[in-house]
């Protein structure tokens, strides 16, 4: 290496690193209002504390399908924290930004869009059609032989009937949040208030209520005698003050129902009895008649949102660090939303993407000239992607307090990176870039993969029962997603083998051996890894409910992994096969593993049916037929090869 | 006998069973999506030949109707459909069976093992089993026990020949442990039973029931709140025909036997379509349905049974696995024999133990503000009368209870949050895949590693 190139290596690896610390940068507020601190504040969501931050970007990936708001149209682009934040104040504004994303061209008619090209939609828009809506989720529901009315089974539905199934779960996650930290509408409210009191001493009703206001009457007219005023039996000799907080219980009533629907209420504020339990505000207001008072969490959440609707900054810090100092007693629940914050700000998966490619790119570029200094350039760059893949997982590790597998998106995020770590030991053995680019395709591919299931929910849920099993998730489910890896990872070695022989004279003698034999040990470690997590499957299994092997399609996947891997081995050691069957083979088992990773939770059975997706089936029938392709490439005689000369030598 | 040693461990025929194995997995699976895992088990895997023309639920075309109906959409389906239709396939014993002949040959033909020794482990085996059968040894039928020493004595054998040569002993060992995988899921197959244990919070059980079987009681009173009862397994039911039975005064003839069973009242003008003398047979009719084998159903047998004494006929009686379900509707049903009653009533199989557990308390905890579930427990006390033993114990999601043989597991619960299920699960192999994980990942690194080393070595040296 001489001149400029020896500094290569140096300038791609420092370019990784500022690019790095580049992406960290926290998204610029556009106001003094101190957004960011705010979205670190802990909240407890499907039974996991978690900063506002993380229920911001979980739920515009559902809704909108991204993780922030840009509206390209209007040129408006902000956080996920600011767009939760006005969602939840100002719901008015709210309403109006096209947030929910819909694919479907007759729920878009539905809706009003005369542009087909329209892909968003606002509050607003989807509210005015609800009534529609509502027809079409009727259509999709039947009489079953019971005599009520039951969901049909979604592999029934037609796409339009899904898509507004779809919509109208999207809208009601929507109205939920919207009413995590206040009630809407307080003008009406105040209204119906003083219809009450009128006649009694007049309410000074000069100004207009705002939600802070509103809680301290709540406060006010929080009966002294709880028991009395529910034992009293007619309306009539309620006391006016009784009457008006009947009036309040009947307007947070309406906070229950909304939570109703189900798994996405916000808990807002630690219970009082367990802090480790988070109250919603509804669950709050109503045990505020026990308490006296309402929840200190709740004035300062109401302080915040008043100060927010008034573009009043100073007021919404002081609130902010009031809220700050309260949670401190409960010391580890803010803390784990403020590193989870800090997390999502560094999003490292998503950068991780990037360098792949770029490693890829380099490796490409290697095998065309200048091998020596791109070669170490992409190594170290490897490396690089390597270690920052390693601490995304690990910060996750420490985040949920269990090992690096639990659900499909943290599967593929690790398949990726056991794929990488055995490239790079394959790369440490024998130069090339080959294990390089190999590596940099299997973790590109997984976690655009697991970028998709993101988009399904919140990636750090908390686990079912019957998986609720730290040892177990940290033996069997790691070894056998590590099998995974390395039956990708020698499939896709297959691909560069075929792509590199085939289509260029590139593949020499020297290469196709160091291949062969890269493919070979990958494939035993496949084996091993495969084999041995399969079992502890097993014995899993057998622990917790008595049956070593119950044939659920997932362990059936996990078998067919095994005995494929046994077959290329054993081909291998009869000299069944020689260099192209090998790759031939290793490729046909990227096809079985991504039947046993993705197909088995496809079919609606068994204990692991957890992740089923909607073009999944397409999907994986597409890989499928591209893997069959590049199999009959690689069996295509070698005359027709353009590396076949070369290898003609040697085979 | 050479020749045969030398096709049953020849790679190439390892090599298509597992391509078999393969693909039955592939059909098994497809198909649970109609018939439910214990079906496909008791079609592909348990099973020596997969025949998609045989009749009934081992029939049908391979990986079921639903994979059928997919096929039928592809052009040219008439080619698969054909296929899926009438090709045989060799079912998970034969496979599994073939594997282990080859194994067991291998051992003999591929790591040069010679003739005389072949002979010298076989004579072994046979003394062995001769040895402990001769001691008084029960638990397992000769023909696999004999199975069962040979897994000992090949090791054994194996280890003498290749005095720790390690890359060779990491083959044996993986090899060693894929037979005791098979042997130990042969055994599971034939061996494992799991029933399930209801138990209401308070209260006390000690037999757990079949999910899968029923039997036939016939209870009469014993005086001090005791009873005296007779059960009568479904496999002899099954068989129909005569039941002597001695201890009881008269004998049951079965007329029909209903493996499922759909039971309806009687429209009004219809005759029941046996001759009955009493009980909710003259008002209810049992019909015959196909059984079932999904997860989420079960079966309902029912019979026609005579009693008979002395060669006359008593009375005939329907009896059904309906009348678990609806006790107010179907009760069990009093007979009058020789100035005595007795009930009759079929209910699911009954495994009596000699142990009680009483459930104390029942938790079901949810994740807060959702429905997923975050624990299950049971906390049970155990009481054994032989040894005086009264402990508590929790039984939970990943932790069962294990006492006599038979481990505890929190399966399920009643609605209401009351009523615990466990399953209770006998397998006398439990510890054989144990045993072979340990051996057979022993096996695959030692034999690895030891390629790894020398390929570094080979590269340190270049």
């Amino acid at each position: 290496m001489t001149g400029w190139t020896r500094w290569l290596p140096h300038a791609v690896l420092l370019c990784a690193v500022l690019g790095f610390l580049m992406s960290f940068k926290p998204p610029e507020s556009k106001s003094w209002m101190n957004v960011r601190d705010f979205s670190a504040l802990p909240v407890l969501v499907k039974g996991r504390i978690q900063p506002w931050d993380s229920l911001a970007r979980n739920a515009l990936l559902s809704i909108r399908e991204v993780s922030d708001f840009n509206d390209r149209d209007l040129g408006v682009k902000i956080s996920a924290s600011e767009w939760l934040l006005e969602t939840m104040c100002k719901p008015a504004e709210a309403n109006t930004r096209k947030i929910f994303k819909v694919d479907e061209l007759d729920l878009k008619t539905l809706l009003g869009a005369e542009n087909k090209a329209v892909k968003y939609f606002s509050a607003n828009e989807v509210a005015a059609h609800l009534g529609d809506l509502r027809e079409v989720l009727k259509a999709s529901a039947e009489t079953g032989s019971d005599g009520r009315m039951k969901a049909k089974k979604t592999s029934e539905l037609t796409p339009y009937q899904k898509a507004a199934q779809q919509l109208w779960r999207k809208f009601n996650y929507y109205l939920v949040i919207q009413n995590a930290l206040h009630v809407a509408d307080t003008q009406t409210f105040q209204a119906q208030m003083e219809q009450v009191l009128s006649g009694a001493e007049q309410e000074p009703a000069k100004d207009k209520f705002s939600w802070e206001t509103e809680l301290s009457r709540y406060e006010q007219y929080l009966p002294k005698d709880f028991a009395s005023i529910h034992a009293q039996p007619g309306k009539d000799e309620l006391t006016k003050e009784q009457r008006v907080y009947f009036v309040f219980v009947q307007r947070y009533k309406q906070l229950q129902e909304e939570a109703a629907f189900g798994e996405n209420a916000v808990g807002i504020t630690p219970s009082a009895k367990n802090p480790d339990e988070f109250d919603t505000l509804f669950e709050s207001l109503t045990k505020a008649v026990f308490a006296q008072k309402v929840d200190a969490g709740v004035r300062n959440y109401s302080r915040m949102v008043t100060a927010y609707q008034r573009g009043d900054a100073s007021a919404f810090n002081t609130a902010l660090t009031d809220q700050q100092t309260l949670l401190a007693a409960v010391p580890s629940s803010l803390s784990t939303a403020k590193h989870e914050r800090i997390f999502n700000d560094a999003d490292p998966f998503n950068f991780t993407i990037t360098l792949y490619v770029c490693v890829l790119l380099l490796s490409l570029f290697s095998w065309l000239g200048m091998a020596h200094p791109l070669g170490k350039a992409t190594r170290w760059l490897l490396v690089f992607t390597f270690a920052l893949h390693t601490a995304g997982i690990i910060t996750r590790i420490v985040l949920i307090g269990r090992p690096p597998i639990i659900n499909l998106y943290s599967a593929a995020v690790f398949v990726g990176w056991g794929a990488a770590g055995l490239a790079l030991l394959l790369e440490f053995y024998f130069r090339g870039c080959i294990a390089s680019a190999a590596a940099a395709m299997v973790g590109f591919a997984t976690l655009i993969i697991a970028s998709h299931k993101a988009l399904e929910g919140d990636t750090l849920e908390m686990m079912q029962a019957v998986l609720d099993s730290n040892f177990w998730l940290a033996t069997h489910v790691v070894i056998i997603n590590l099998g995974y890896s390395a039956t990708y990872l020698a499939g896709t070695l297959g691909i560069l083998y075929v792509l590199r022989g085939v289509f260029t004279p590139s593949l020499d003698e020297e290469l196709g051996k160091k291949l062969e034999r890269s493919v070979y040990a990958i494939t035993c470690f496949a084996a091993l890894f495969s084999f041995t997590g399969t079992v502890l499957g097993g014995i899993w299994a057998d622990q917790s409910w008595g049956r070593f092997w119950g044939w659920d399609p997932k362990e059936n996947g996990a078998l067919l992994i095994v005995l494929w891997n046994l077959i290329i081995l054993h081909a291998r050691w009869g000299r069944y096969m020689g260099a192209r069957g090998l790759m031939a083979a290793a490729i046909f088992g990227n096809i079985v593993t991504s039947i046993s990773f993705f197909g088995t939770n496809m079919l609606d059975i068994g204990l692991h049916s957890y992740g089923r997706s909607e073009n999944g089936a397409l999907r994986l029938w597409q890989f499928s037929l591209s893997q069959l392709v590049l199999i009959a490439l690689a069996l295509l005689p070698l005359k027709w090869w353009r590396s076949g000369k070369q290898l003609a030598k040697t085979t | 006998m050479h020749a045969i040693l030398r096709f049953f461990s020849s790679l190439k025929l390892v090599i298509t069973c597992l391509v078999f194995a393969m693909i039955i997995v592939v059909f098994g699976t497809l198909e649970q999506q109609d018939i439910g895992p214990y079906g496909a088990q008791k079609k592909y895997f348990d099973q020596l030949v997969i025949n998609p023309r045989a009749e009934g639920l081992l029939g049908g075309p391979l990986g079921g109707k639903t994979f059928y109906n997919f096929v039928q959409g592809l052009p040219a389906n008439g080619i698969y459909s054909w296929i899926f239709e009438s090709v045989p396939l060799p079912g998970g014993y034969l496979v599994g069976g073939v594997m282990l002949a080859g194994l067991i040959a291998s051992y003999f033909t591929r790591f040069k093992v010679g003739a005389w020794r072949v002979a010298a482990v076989a004579a072994l085996c046979v003394a062995e089993t001769w040895g402990m059968l001769h001691v008084g040894y029960t638990a397992l039928p000769g023909w696999l026990l004999l199975l069962a020493v040979t897994v000992p004595n090949l090791a054994l054998i194996a280890f003498a020949h290749y005095r720790l040569r390690w890359p060779k002993v990491g083959v044996m060992l993986t090899h060693l442990g894929i037979v005791i995988m098979l042997v130990g899921g042969l055994l599971t197959s034939l061996f494992q039973r799991e029933t399930r244990m209801v138990i209401t919070t308070g209260e006390t059980a000690n037999y757990s029931a079949s999910d899968m079987e029923c039997e036939l009681a016939i209870a009469s009173d014993a005086g001090d709140g005791q009873e005296d009862v007779v059960a009568i397994p479904q496999s002899i039911l099954a068989k129909s025909g005569s039941i002597p039975l001695s201890s009881l005064p008269f004998s049951v003839t079965v007329r029909e036997f209903m493996p499922n069973s759909d039971i309806a009242r009687i429209p009004v003008g219809e005759q029941p379509p046996h001759p009955i003398t009493d009980g909710y047979g003259k008002t209810h009719k049992a019909t015959p349905l196909a059984p079932t084998t999904k997860m989420d159903e079960r079966n309902f047998m029912a019979a026609y049974v005579d009693l008979v004494k002395d060669g006359q006929p008593v009375g005939t009686y329907l009896v059904s696995l309906w009348g678990e379900l609806f006790q107010d509707k179907l009760p069990a049903q009093n007979v009058e024999v020789g100035g005595k009653s007795y009930a009759l009533r079929m209910r699911p199989a009954r495994f009596y133990k000699p142990f009680s557990l009483t459930l104390l308390k029942f938790s079901h905890d949810k994740y807060k503000g959702t429905e997923k579930p975050k624990n299950f427990s049971s906390l049970v006390k155990l009481k054994d009368p032989r040894t005086g033993e009264e402990s508590t114990r929790l039984i939970k999601m990943n932790e069962p209870l294990r006492y006599e043989g038979e481990t505890f597991f929190q399966a399920s619960f009643l609605p209401g949050d009351r009523t615990t299920v466990l399953q209770v699960v006998k397998n006398p192999a439990a510890w054989l895949p144990y045993v072979s994980c340990v051996v057979v990942s022993l096996g695959m690194m030692l034999q690895f590693l030891v390629h790894l080393i020398r390929f570094t070595q080979k590269r340190a040296k270049a």
